[in-house]
């Protein structure tokens, strides 16, 4: 009796933590490998054939063809700057430094990988509206605004994600990825 | 025959031991047992030798490398008839080219700057077919192209080409087509 219960307890710790954990690990973003900038994240071993085994599940799993390391940089940003989760229901600038490529995209999607019902908005650095002295300033909003603006889904919450094509931010010719500049999202106002 | 509480200790211990060693056999094992992985999406794309342009899907357009601004193509190939040579002609855009191989990895990854008279061109080989090659191959031999040794012997060629405006995908959809994937000879 003693021992059937203990091989019970065993078994079932086993199956929610193999399972939940594994569920928790491939749900979204790969739990390791990720390197911080500012407010950016990015996954520098995806891009490169050492990926890291959680990215290449999630990869797999969902059938996305990742960025190559000689391709570009994919960067995802969900904080603003004082780390609150990035709201449909808010306005924000983003600026700061341009970042180094050759053309870079900017997309705004809900979170979770899932798209929301509306198609993306994206913009790309090619014909860009700047701010004076042609600094980067771009406006997060559901609603239009004036200059640049990255139409994002209301009252959701949202993801972006900075593409940077042909790169020299590139991981691999610049292993110091750290010291990399990127712009920051800071919130305006929220309704 | 009760139960201690040292008893329940223990077999807490040997659930979660257990539980990750689930957790690392479910990691490792799903790129080899994935259905809908790319390279299963897309092996039907580019099968006469030239690039196919994957369909924008407005509800997937949200995950990794799947950028709205960005057109992209597949050609799929197979090194079993020997090494493929994959062309990408510059056409004034920005383009890049990404190697994957059967089992999820990019193996290699270039962009158009990397182009030598007007084309980037990569020959994708099995390590076995590279030693041959040298075998049989001059050392001095005119060839532009970049080898790739491929530890997998299918996979994916990925173009892609940024569209600045929605106006350029015409342009993007044109710069990918021409892109060539064919067995050397």
């Amino acid at each position: 009796m003693r021992l059937i219960v203990m091989t019970f307890i065993t078994l079932l710790v086993a199956a929610i933590t193999g399972f939940g954990s594994t569920w928790l690990a491939l749900r979204e973003q790969p739990p390791t490998g990720a390197v911080q900038l500012g407010q950016w994240r990015a996954w520098p071993s995806t891009g490169g054939p050492a990926i890291d085994p959680y990215a290449r599940a999630i990869i797999q799993r969902s059938g996305a063809l990742q960025l190559g390391t000689g391709e570009g940089v994919e960067l995802v940003a969900d904080l603003d700057s004082e780390g609150r989760p990035l709201s449909g229901d808010c306005v924000y600038d983003m600026t700061g430094p341009t970042p180094e490529a050759r053309i870079w995209t900017l997309t705004a999607t809900a979170t979770g990988g899932k798209a929301s019902g509306e198609p993306p908005s994206s913009l790309t650095s090619e014909g860009l509206l700047r701010g004076p002295g042609g600094a980067l300033a771009i406006a997060i909003a559901a609603t239009p605004e004036p200059g640049a603006w990255l139409r994002v889904p209301a009252g959701e919450p949202f993801r972006l994600t900075l593409r940077l094509y042909d790169s020299p931010t590139g991981f691999t010719t610049r292993p110091h990825v750290a010291d990399q500049l990127t712009p920051v999202i800071r919130r305006r106002s929220c309704s | 025959m009760k139960l201690r509480g040292s008893d329940i200790v223990i077999s807490i211990i040997a659930g979660m031991l257990l539980g990750a060693i689930i957790h690392l056999v479910i990691v490792l094992r799903i790129p080899a047992v994935a259905r809908a992985d790319a390279f299963t999406r897309h092996v039907g794309l580019g099968a006469n030798g030239e690039a196919q342009l994957i369909p924008h899907d407005a509800k997937r357009t949200a995950g990794i490398g799947d950028d709205p601004a960005v057109a992209r193509g597949v050609c799929a190939w197979d090194l079993h008839d020997g090494p493929v040579r994959v062309v990408m002609p510059s056409s004034g855009l920005v383009q890049t080219l990404s190697i994957h191989d059967r089992n999820g990895r990019v193996i290699y990854s270039l962009s158009d700057r990397a182009a030598v008279r007007g084309a980037v061109t990569l020959t994708i080989m099995t390590a076995a077919q590279q030693e041959e090659r040298r075998l049989t191959q001059p050392d001095d031999a005119e060839d532009d192209a970049i080898e790739v040794v491929s530890p997998t012997g299918r996979g994916l060629a990925v173009i892609r080409a940024v569209t600045a405006s929605p106006a350029w995908r015409e342009r993007a959809a044109r710069a990918i087509l021409g892109v060539t994937c064919t067995p050397e000879d």
